[in-house]
Order: structure tokens, then C-alpha cells, then sequence
């Protein structure tokens, strides 16, 4: 591991499955204090109970993104007694259907959990990293977890893929504006490939390994992204290390979004 | 310019490039100067090339006193001879080669009414025929040796947007970043792949840019007023990119542009 999060404290949505849980305990195992915020509970305690069993230590949240009083409270937690440094935009989900039968409701839930949710979190983030620095700047470093869908787009991801690059887009106007004023916030994304994770699992009825696999030809890498690759990349946005790097969404996508 | 000095890992910390032989072209200053000493730093044998023996040979004695292993290949990179015989040296030498990053090039500002013919060609050579030659040689090696290799361009910001005055050089980096993503195409094919990435810095504090407008508050003030986070830009951040490029930290990541600028693109 060459990135050291000692002394920094982190917040990571979506901490439950997939991703979340794969960037919750890589930023406890380089020495953060990391709340581990997720609506799923069960999904959050089981993302504990294995940082436990590696000898981790993860505090828990129970967080609605699409709820500002639940960002307030859970972001509470994180800031009482310290700054937090990092949040991890993560928590996402997705409705795969074909553009003629997504309903507007459908089109709304996704983009109120993956645009909305990150939009407010940053929001309720900078805020109490403001009121926490007092007449310091602020520092800190958000991570949304994108996708290649914002790019490269499979037939029923009219929702999704549009949810993403908003996201990124977000992305990129939050990092022009927030590392001046005085404050020095980085704001970067991450795109991964499509992983196998309780969400994809969760695209369709038929078990993973009975599936049509034939997406995998078109990535240039040839294989679907693993969490830890997610977590690593993470892991390099909330260092020091990448101190100048602001406004980058980040591919994790085995070539897909790039080439082909 | 500023450069930091090699940094003693903690004990404790594995390193990421143990045992890894490393080719860093234009080694010799500035960012592939930082780029050897960070890998060396984490445990990779580096090769460290240039046209300056004197230079190259204070880029290897920094490293051996700090512990590390540096050998200097006097080169020039618009040779495809040269580009031979370090390859073949490599090959004798460690058998093969893990990690190849094809920093060497240069840099001029000029209008484009006074852009010569010459001054257009000798950019390219540099900047963009070099970095085709090495890619060539490096992924033919890497595809011999089977090595699953990890290969970085140095394109810049340049490559990606239109920057005043600078007609040449915009365009072989624009060349330098394309050339990475389409040799990520065919190197994801090898046995087993090779990941190739260009990295693309926006304005860096190094003796390109002093060389070019000098060293004066003025232009500190510019270089940081052009982007969000309002620093000067630092060879170490530079450094660090190329590391998580090259290292386990991006196994999934080839054929991108990464961005490290501070976030002077964006706006």
C-alpha cells in the first residue's frame, strides 16, 4: 500500500455491498477512520462484521441520500469531535430497461439516488467542513463513483447511463468552484466497468454464471472490473498523494471508455 | 525548479515496484528526474536515459546513495538505432523490462506565422516520433518476454486543449496521447496484456516552463491563477501519477488520459 490515510476520517456511502464496502475497508486498512453509511443495514453490518474479522475498525450510518435531514444527521456523526476529509459518493442504483417502458418515475428514482444524492451529500459535506475549519480553509476530498456507462452505453441504460454522466459533469463544476475562496476541496470521480456486485446481480433473474458474458469482448482488458481495482483508485483520490489532481474522472474500465 | 529529494519509505510500508526494471526516458532533469528517483524509492531498478551523461550520471548517484539501483543510457531518441541498442541491452542486461515510461521531450512557444517548417519537424521528432520508436521497441520486448508490462506517455494538458502560441506543441502531445491509446488497444491483446496510459500534466513547475517565461512572481501568479486549486503545479505530483499508472493501484486502467492539472482543464 503506498497511500497513508492515518489521521484522516471518511465518509463512504453505499458502504453495504460492491464498491462501498471495498473502499470502506482499504481506507480503514490505510489508517482511517471510516463511517460506513448505507440505507441497506443488513448490507452495512456484514460490511463490519468483515472489516472485524480483519481486525478493521468501521463505524456505521444509516443514511437515505435522498433525504437532506439523513445526510445531516449521519454527516454528524463524522464531524463530531473532528473534520471528516473524505467523502465517498458511492451509493447508486440502477433500473435496466428498454427506453420504451422506463417510466418517468423509474428515470426519477435513479437519478435521485445517483445525481441528487451525491449533489446533496456534497453540499451538506461542504458546509460542515466549512463551519469545522472555522477561519481556516477547508480541505477535503470528494470522490463520486461514476461509470463507463457515461460514456460507452449498453441498450437499456437510458437511466443510468444518464444519471453517470451527470454525475461526472457534476464532477468537474464542483471542482472549479470549490478549490478557490479559500477553501481546497478536490472533487474527482471514478469510473469503473461494470463489476459483478450485488447491483449487477441484481440487472437480471438469470444466476451470473448462466448469463450472456459476450459484453466482456468489447473491454479491451477482456474481464469485468473487480471492487478492490475501484477501492485502489479511491484510495489514490483521497491521498496527499494526488494533491494537484482535481476535476478527473478516473476510468477503472479496463480500456472500454478510451478505446475499442 | 524544485525537486524533492529521494524519500526513505517507512519500514513498514511494502514498496510497490520491488525488483521491477524501469526505463525512464529524459531521466536526465525535471519530471522524469522525480519519476526515477519515486520509483527507485519504492524499489524498482531504474534505467535511467538521456542525452546529458553528466546529468543522467547525478540522477543515478542520487539514487545509489539513497540505497537504490540506477544505471544511465547515454541516448538520443530521435535514433531508431539508439532505440536498438538499448533494447538490446535491456534484453542482455535484465532479460526484460517491466515498466517503460516515455517522458523525453521538449518544448518552444511560438505564433503560428513564426512556426517554421523546421521548428514544426523538430518538435515532432522529438515529441512524437520518439515516443512512436519507444513504444514500438518497449511493447516488442514486452510482447517477446511475455511480461505484463506497464507503459506511460508523457503527453501534457496540451494534447487535450488549445493553449496560446503553442500550435506545435499541442499537437505531437495530442499525437503523444493518442499514440498511448491506441497502442493500450492492441497491447490488451498480449499474453498476458500490457496497459499503456498517457499521463497528461497541466502546467508543472520545471525548467521547461523557467527555460521558456524565467522564473518571476508574474509567472508563478499565471501558472497558479489558471487552474481551480490555485497551486503551482510540482514534479512530485507528476511523479505520483506515473507511479499509480505503473503500479497494482490501476490494474483495470489502459488507453486513458490521465489528467494532473490542478484542475486547469476543467474551467
Amino acid at each position: 500500500m503506498t497511500s497513508s490515510l492515518a489521521g484522516k476520517t471518511a465518509f463512504v456511502t453505499g458502504a453495504g455491498s460492491g464498491f462501498g464496502r471495498a473502499i470502506s475497508h482499504a481506507f480503514a486498512r490505510s489508517g482511517a477512520a471510516v463511517f460506513a453509511a448505507d440505507i441497506d443495514e443488513a448490507g452495512l453490518a456484514e460490511t463490519q462484521a468483515q472489516a472485524a474479522a480483519s481486525k478493521l475498525t468501521l463505524q456505521t450510518a444509516a443514511l437515505d441520500v435522498t433525504d437532506e435531514a439523513s445526510w445531516d444527521a449521519a454527516l454528524a456523526h463524522a464531524f463530531d469531535g473532528q473534520s471528516c476529509d473524505i467523502l465517498v459518493n458511492n451509493a447508486g442504483v440502477a433500473v435496466i430497461k428498454s427506453f420504451s417502458s422506463m417510466t418517468l418515475e423509474d428515470f426519477q428514482s435513479v437519478n435521485s439516488v445517483n445525481l441528487i444524492g451525491a449533489f446533496m451529500g456534497a453540499k451538506a459535506f461542504i458546509e460542515k467542513a466549512r463551519a469545522a475549519a472555522g477561519d481556516e480553509a477547508a480541505r477535503g476530498s470528494i470522490i463520486n463513483i461514476s461509470s463507463v456507462t457515461a460514456k460507452r452505453i449498453l441498450p437499456g441504460f437510458s437511466a443510468y447511463a444518464t444519471s453517470k454522466a451527470a454525475l461526472s459533469n457534476l464532477t468537474r463544476a464542483l471542482a472549479v468552484e470549490l478549490g478557490r475562496k479559500g477553501d481546497f476541496f478536490r472533487v474527482n470521480a471514478i469510473a469503473p466497468g461494470l463489476a459483478r456486485t450485488a447491483m449487477t446481480e441484481g440487472f437480471d433473474e438469470t444466476p451470473w454464471d448462466e448469463r450472456d458474458h459476450s459484453y466482456l469482448n468489447t473491454i479491451p482488458l477482456s474481464r469485468y472490473a473487480q471492487t478492490q481495482e475501484v477501492a485502489k483508485a479511491a484510495l489514490y483520490l483521497a491521498s496527499e498523494r494526488s494533491k494537484f489532481v482535481t476535476g478527473y474522472i478516473l476510468p477503472v474500465d479496463g480500456g472500454l471508455g478510451d478505446v475499442g | 525548479m524544485t525537486q524533492s529529494l529521494p524519500r526513505e519509505a517507512p519500514a513498514s510500508q511494502t514498496q510497490a515496484l520491488t525488483g521491477q526494471v524501469a526505463l525512464i526516458t529524459g531521466a536526465t532533469s525535471g519530471i522524469g528526474r522525480e519519476i526515477a528517483y519515486l520509483f527507485a524509492q519504492q524499489g524498482a531498478r531504474i534505467i535511467a536515459t538521456g542525452r546529458n551523461e553528466a546529468e543522467g550520471a547525478k540522477t543515478c548517484a542520487h539514487i545509489k546513495d539513497a540505497g537504490g539501483e540506477a544505471f544511465f543510457y547515454q541516448q538520443d531518441i530521435t535514433s531508431e538505432a539508439d532505440w536498438e541498442a538499448l533494447f538490446s541491452w535491456i534484453e542482455t542486461e535484465f532479460g526484460a523490462l517491466d515498466i517503460a515510461v516515455h517522458n523525453a521531450g521538449a518544448f518552444f512557444s511560438k505564433p503560428l506565422p513564426d512556426t517554421s517548417n523546421d521548428d514544426f519537424k523538430w518538435l515532432w521528432s522529438v515529441n512524437v516520433d520518439a515516443t512512436f520508436l519507444g513504444l514500438k521497441h518497449t511493447l516488442a520486448l514486452m510482447k517477446k518476454t511475455q511480461t505484463a508490462g506497464k507503459v506511460v506517455t508523457m503527453s501534457s494538458l496540451a494534447g487535450l486543449i488549445g493553449l496560446d502560441d503553442c500550435t506545435a506543441y499541442c499537437a505531437s502531445k495530442a499525437a503523444v496521447t493518442q499514440l498511448a491509446k491506441v497502442a493500450a488497444v492492441e497491447a490488451a491483446r498480449y499474453d498476458p496484456p500490457v496497459r499503456v496510459n498517457s499521463l497528461n500534466p497541466g502546467v508543472i513547475w520545471t525548467e521547461m516552463i523557467t527555460g521558456q517565461y524565467g522564473d518571476s512572481p508574474e509567472v508563478r501568479a499565471f501558472v497558479m491563477d489558471g487552474n481551480a486549486l490555485q497551486q503551482v503545479g510540482q514534479v512530485d505530483d507528476i511523479a505520483e501519477g506515473a507511479l499509480f499508472l505503473v503500479s497494482d493501484e490501476s490494474t483495470f486502467t489502459t488507453g486513458t488520459a490521465f489528467v494532473v492539472d490542478g484542475g486547469r482543464g476543467v474551467d
